[in-house]
């Protein structure tokens, strides 16, 4: 077992050097004046040549290299172009509240898209398997930043249930203090014992939260069913039920087992989803996390801070692959 | 038509009455069915069909702007008094096109290395496999908008970076084909009986392995559209005054939720379109899988 | 009435071409205590019956459209479900399934299982659970029950899973056990260890059985009636005696040919003069188990010669090496010591020459015509492929040359513009044929040739090859697990074990009086029709011992029912009883002052 993890992480490794690496010479190999940008619009050619050298762009490409993985071995991803303060530190100001978003639609992945996974299979080709069906097919096919839009249309415009966006209220925010312990707000409110805070950050949370869960709901609840359906089609299921054996127990006991693996890859996949989808709609909720910071690099074409983000986005996937990998290996077929 | 050609297409309109058939069975994907094709006969007569074809471009009528949804407008109008309905359906042109153009690419790029990594085997296997990895341990949509934020904001970039982040999913099964197919007996056969290697693999395994990758790809094109919109609506695709659909609702933000038609009607095109091919992918899927076909 | 009575029975299929009847059975009665066959080949509905029993048939596409399933007086087919799984499943009819690998669940290990299935059918539980699943693998004979139980399906061998799966149905108490093919995929060897492990519980514990099988000799041997099952009909049924020795329909009477040994096989062919040598072949393959490089002996130092016209009939448990064996005369594998000539030249040699001559002159047909021809060729592109390779013919004059070769099998020639799936598995077959003798080959191999189409083909099969043999005066090599097969068409036998050939001569001396213990424990491990009963069957104990690491001396002392301790030992040379058939065995050895077990 200790083996087989190490060589998980070790491939996870060589993943994570081969993302640097692709990000790297892209951003090279990609004409663009990052010196320029750096030394600002308005920069002499002599403050410019500064900032080439101050870069470190002006060595061999081979060299540049070599320090990049250097600084990100210290956990330096160098500082960004468009605030010029360092990579790091801001992806860490910005991580914990994009996480709080994929947690939820990790929740709802498990609690929601498994058990209707589990019940379309069970209820296969009748009415209540297509309805189910065409709804995670849907929700897989919604583009989540109208999603957000719509809701924020129906549930603040129109029925004015639910706050437009933010993490919490203005009058919260000055009223109580906030704090930050993980620095996801619910988790801290919970920790700390912040409890009228803590329902006004629940109230913001719902909307962005649900528009993120849709993606991880459909995508497990289809490939669950599908993953399922296959299992009860093998001939040990129908050998299990003629013994006497329940359907139920046969269902949950033994079914659920054998699709364990493939359910857990496609949490882990679904997860990556979740992060993707927080780009997309955190501007729209106002929700400080690495969604804003990504749209805001995007459109300023700040490499650094892109190539940050395309790194600690692929160690979250690597991460996730991980745990996949290790419940994957509790199948004892799988020979460790 | 003369004997050869009817010979060769018999098996395939077998084939074809079959799919029909388990499709028949089947309400929601024969549906998504009827609404590709009236999609698709949609895209391709919408210049003739729209009622305002030069909204399609940046004409202005500034004294219609913000037209809620009527009679003369079925969408309503934008900022810049423009039909929204017009637009819309012209988005679907541009929409099925470049997931076309997207998917075609990556097919060129993944389909020979698969093939290549499959028969030969060994070290360049390995090296096409390794690479292959790091490219899949990505969502597509995460490394589409890396890769074209770095190659720079344009519709064609977009096309390039989704076909970019979408080759090693054709690699990988290609090459999955090409070993199972080394393993059948007429591979085996075609050795004992002295055929030269290069046309074994021409001739055998090639032709074995496009039909399960068309499927595939044709299963894909949902993600890809999807894609598209997120990049546009991320201002990394098509840009103004393309009516491509997610940068309609992209510039509608601005307005939103006051002119709300503005937004929602782009939106509810995409999730038509996507909804069909993703109905249409599961259906096929579980069409051909041998594991619920069997018994 | 009878114990078991299925009355009016009729199922039917839906699919793309139609609905389609898979059952339509009129009468079968079963009386408690006896045993009961049901033969029938693989599509006729077997396996659609033992599911409709237990009402665990998929509807749809299936559907039961009328009838009755007594037992006990009682309908059950008009049970629900969960009335099904409450009070028969396993209360009153458990099931053994054919394919034990496929059938139990991999993630659970065998102990999980048995203590679901007890405690759902006996209401025990914790020790009392345990206790009687150690009385229930004591019934089976499993050794090492205690490791047993904590294994997962994957960790046991072939015969053992079937014994669990044994276990299994036992376990729930039945008084009706449906075996659906029980020995399926299992060796011979093996296969009559399970019968006879079978019938034994049968008596001792008075259950009835319905036994399934698509091979008459099994059921004969095990069964007090037979029905034939065809096309989803009982065609013919009666006393097992009666069914074997004056069967009514034709299509009984060639179920029962096709099991038949042929004791005095296919007339001696003269034979020429020597067109094939094979010298001391080895193929190992190297294999990586916990880091350490082993190597897998599957051939191991194999020898003989064939003169032209011969059918050579290579026969052995699965895992002996007879495929390998085969293919390495065939060029498919590097060799990894040894020589082969073919027409006296040295087929392994470099020179291309040779090489191209020896493929030209040497062609195969698989087992499975399905498999072996490309689906998106049409038949004349596969069957000119051979044409390609070594003669550039064109245009008509190739097509003509097709054309011919179809004929020649008896296909037309207009099926050259066919797909391969517009045929039948014996006219795949066919074709697979066509093209193997495309070539104008010297030596065709067959490779289980009959062993995956119907018992019907199967016989226009054989009597097509006997007669290309002799219009062409080809030579063969037959490999094939069933006997009767290779004792209608081989004129010369070679029984492999481990890798080596432990007899070899020719066939009708070999079939008629065995010498090695191995070929006689393979023989008289099939039942054979003039005795019934199981008694006639003699059983190997204990699996084939892997390749990576054979037993030392004699690879068979391991299950040899008259080893000794020389046998350990001394690793046996092939000893000629005459000038064309010798045994390797040291009891067959001149020195027999050492043989320490004084037989012989």
């Amino acid at each position: 077992m200790g083996k087989y993890i190490i060589k998980r992480l070790l491939n996870g490794l060589i993943v994570l050097l081969g993302v640097v690496t692709i990000t790297f010479f892209i951003t090279r190999v990609v004409p663009s004046d990052v010196a320029g940008k750096w030394a600002g619009e308005r920069a002499t050619e002599e403050q410019r040549q500064q900032a080439i050298a101050e870069l470190g762009l002006d060595k061999p490409l081979a060299t540049q290299y070599v320090n990049y993985l250097k600084d990100l071995l210290s956990g330096d991803l160098g500082r960004s172009l468009r605030t010029k303060e360092l990579i790091t530190k801001e992806l860490a100001s910005y991580f914990p509240a994009t996480m709080e978003l994929v947690l939820v639609g990790f929740l709802f992945a498990l609690f929601v898209g498994i058990p209707m996974g589990i019940y379309s299979a069970k209820k296969n080709g009748k009415m209540l398997d297509h309805a189910t069906r065409f709804f995670s097919i849907g929700a897989v096919s919604l583009p989540t930043f109208w999603v957000a839009m719509v809701f924020q249309l129906v549930f603040y415009r129109i029925l004015n249930w639910l706050p437009l966006g933010g993490r919490m209220s203005i009058n919260a925010s000055l009223l109580y203090e906030i704090p930050n312990v993980t620095g996801m707000l619910i988790i801290d409110c919970i920790l700390t014992g912040s409890w009228e805070l803590l329902g006004d950050a629940f109230v913001h949370i719902i909307m962005p939260g649900f528009t993120i869960a849709l993606y991880p709901i459909g995508l497990v609840a289809r490939m669950t069913r599908s993953a399922l359906l296959e299992i009860l089609n093998e001939d040990y299921i129908t050998a299990s039920k003629s013994y006497g054996i329940r359907e139920g127990k046969v269902l949950w006991r033994y079914a659920l087992k054998n699709s364990l693996g493939a359910t857990a890859t496609v949490v882990a996949l679904s997860m990556g989803y979740s992060l993707t989808n927080t780009f997309l709609t955190e501007t729209i909720f106002s929700w400080p996390g690495l969604g804003s910071y990504v749209s805001k690099s995007v459109t300023t074409l700040d490499y650094p801070a892109i190539m940050g983000i395309a790194i600690i986005s692929a160690i979250f996937y690597v991460i996730l692959n991980l745990i996949a990998d290790i419940i994957i290996a509790l199948d004892p077929r799988i020979r460790l | 038509m003369n004997q050869k050609m009817k010979d060769i297409l018999r098996p395939k309109l077998k084939e074809l009455r079959d799919m029909i058939f388990m499709l028949r069975r089947n309400a929601l994907t024969m549906a998504a069915v009827i609404a590709l094709i009236l999609i698709l006969i949609l895209a391709l007569l919408a210049p003739a069909i729209v009622p305002y074809p030069q909204d399609i471009a940046d004409k202005t009528n500034l004294s219609e702007k913000f037209q809620a949804p009527s009679s003369a407008h079925l969408f309503g109008t934008d900022e810049l008094g423009r039909d929204v309905f017009s637009r819309v359906l012209y988005g679907t042109r541009i929409s099925l096109s470049t997931a076309v153009l997207a998917v075609a690419l990556s097919l060129i790029i993944g389909v020979p290395l698969g093939a290549v990594a499959g028969t030969f085997g060994g070290a360049v296997d390995e090296i096409i496999m390794r690479i292959t990895d790091i490219f899949l341990s990505f969502p597509p949509m995460l490394l589409a908008i890396l890769l074209v934020s770095m190659l720079g904001p344009s519709l064609n970039n977009a096309i390039l970076a989704i076909a970019l982040a979408w080759w090693p999913w054709y690699t990988r099964i290609v090459r999955g084909q090409a070993i199972s197919l080394k393993e059948r007996k007429f591979i085996q056969a075609a050795e004992t009986i002295g055929t030269p290697k290069w046309k074994i693999v021409a001739k055998h395994i090639i032709p074995n392995t496009i039909s399960p990758v068309v499927v595939q790809a044709s299963m894909d094109m949902g993600g890809v559209i999807l894609t598209i919109a997120s990049l546009s609506y991320l201002g990394l695709g098509a840009q103004a005054p393309s009516p491509e659909w997610g940068l309609m609702i992209s510039t509608s933000r601005n307005y939103f939720p006051d002119i709300w038609w503005y937004s929602v009607f782009p939106g509810i095109a995409i999730f038509i379109t996507v909804l069909a091919f993703n109905l249409l992918g599961d259906g096929v899927r579980e069409i051909l899988d041998p594991k619920t076909r069997k018994k | 009435m009878s114990y078991f009575e299925v009355n009016g029975l009729q199922v039917r299929h839906k699919t793309a071409e139609g609905i389609k009847e898979v059952l339509n059975i009129d009468h079968i009665a079963i009386e408690k205590g006896t045993t009961y066959g049901i033969v029938g080949e693989s599509g006729q509905g077997k396996t659609v019956l033992a599911l409709t029993i237990l009402k665990l048939l998929q509807c749809p596409p299936g559907e039961i459209t009328k009838g009755s399933i007594l037992l006990d007086g009682e309908d059950i087919l008009t049970y629900s479900q969960r009335r099904m799984q409450a009070s028969v499943r396993g209360k009153k009819i458990a099931m053994i399934f054919q394919d034990p690998m496929s059938c139990l669940n991999p993630v659970f290990t065998v102990g999980q299982m048995l203590d679901d299935v007890i405690r759902t059918n006996r209401g025990l539980t914790g020790k009392e659970a345990l206790a009687y699943a150690y009385k229930v693998l004591d019934l089976v004979k499993l050794v090492d029950a205690e490791s047993t139980l904590k294994k997962y399906p994957h960790q046991l061998s072939g015969g053992q899973r079937q014994r669990i799966i044994i276990a299994l149905a036992l376990c729930c108490g039945a008084g009706f056990l449906i075996a659906d093919e029980p020995t399926r995929n299992l060796d011979v060897t093996i296969q009559a260890s399970i019968l006879k492990l079978l019938k034994e519980l049968q008596e001792t514990l008075g259950i009835t059985v319905l036994f399934i099988a698509n091979n008459m000799s099994l059921v004969s041997a095990f069964c007090d009636r037979i029905g034939i099952l065809h096309e989803g009909r009982i065609i013919e049924e009666g006393e097992t005696e009666r069914i074997i020795h004056a069967p009514d329909q034709a299509y009984t009477r060639m179920l029962v040919e096709a099991a038949r040994l042929h004791t005095a096989p296919a007339a001696e062919a003269e034979t020429g003069e020597e067109l094939l040598r094979v010298e001391h072949l080895k193929k190992y393959f190297d294999v990586k188990k916990k880091n350490k490089k082993l190597s897998l002996k599957a051939v191991d130092g194999v020898s003989f010669t064939l003169n032209k016209g011969e059918v050579l009939g290579i026969v052995g448990e699965s895992g002996c090496g007879k495929s390998t064996l085969v293919n390495t005369i065939l060029n498919l594998y590097d060799p990894t010591a040894g020589k082969v000539y073919f027409d006296g030249k040295d087929v392994f040699s470099d020179e291309r020459k040779n090489r191209n001559a020896f493929k030209k002159n040497v062609q195969i047909v698989f087992q499975d015509p399905y498999w072996s021809l490309n689906p998106r060729w049409l038949v004349k592109e596969i069957v000119a492929e051979p044409l390609d390779a070594y003669e550039k013919l064109r245009g008509q004059e190739r097509l003509a040359r097709v054309g011919q070769l179809l004929e020649m099998v008896g296909l037309s020639r207009d099926d050259a513009y066919k797909y391969p799936h517009e045929f039948s598995g014996g006219e795949r077959q066919r074709i697979a044929i066509a093209r193997s003798l495309a070539s104008n080959p010297k030596l065709v191999v067959l490779d289980e040739p009959t062993s995956s189409i119907d018992v019907f083909s199967q016989a226009q099969i054989l009597e097509l090859l006997r007669e290309l043999k002799e219009k062409f005066q080809l030579t063969n090599i037959l490999i094939s697990h069933d006997l009767g097969v290779v004792s209608q068409m081989a004129n010369k036998i070679a029984v492999m074990y481990l890798g080596k050939i432990a007899e070899f001569g020719p066939a009708a001396e070999v079939f008629r009086n065995p010498q090695h213990p191995y070929t006689k424990a393979l023989f008289n491990a099939i039942p054979k029709f003039e005795k019934l009963g199981m008694d006639q069957l003699t059983t190997l104990e204990g699996a084939i011992p892997s390749p990576i690491n054979p037993p030392s001396g004699c690879a068979f002392h391991t299950r040899c029912a008259e080893a000794c301790e020389a046998c350990k030992s001394w690793t046996p040379e092939p000893v000629y009883l005459n000038e064309a058939h010798y045994v390797s065995c040291i009891h067959f050895t001149e020195r027999q002052g050492e043989n320490t077990c004084g037989k012989r």
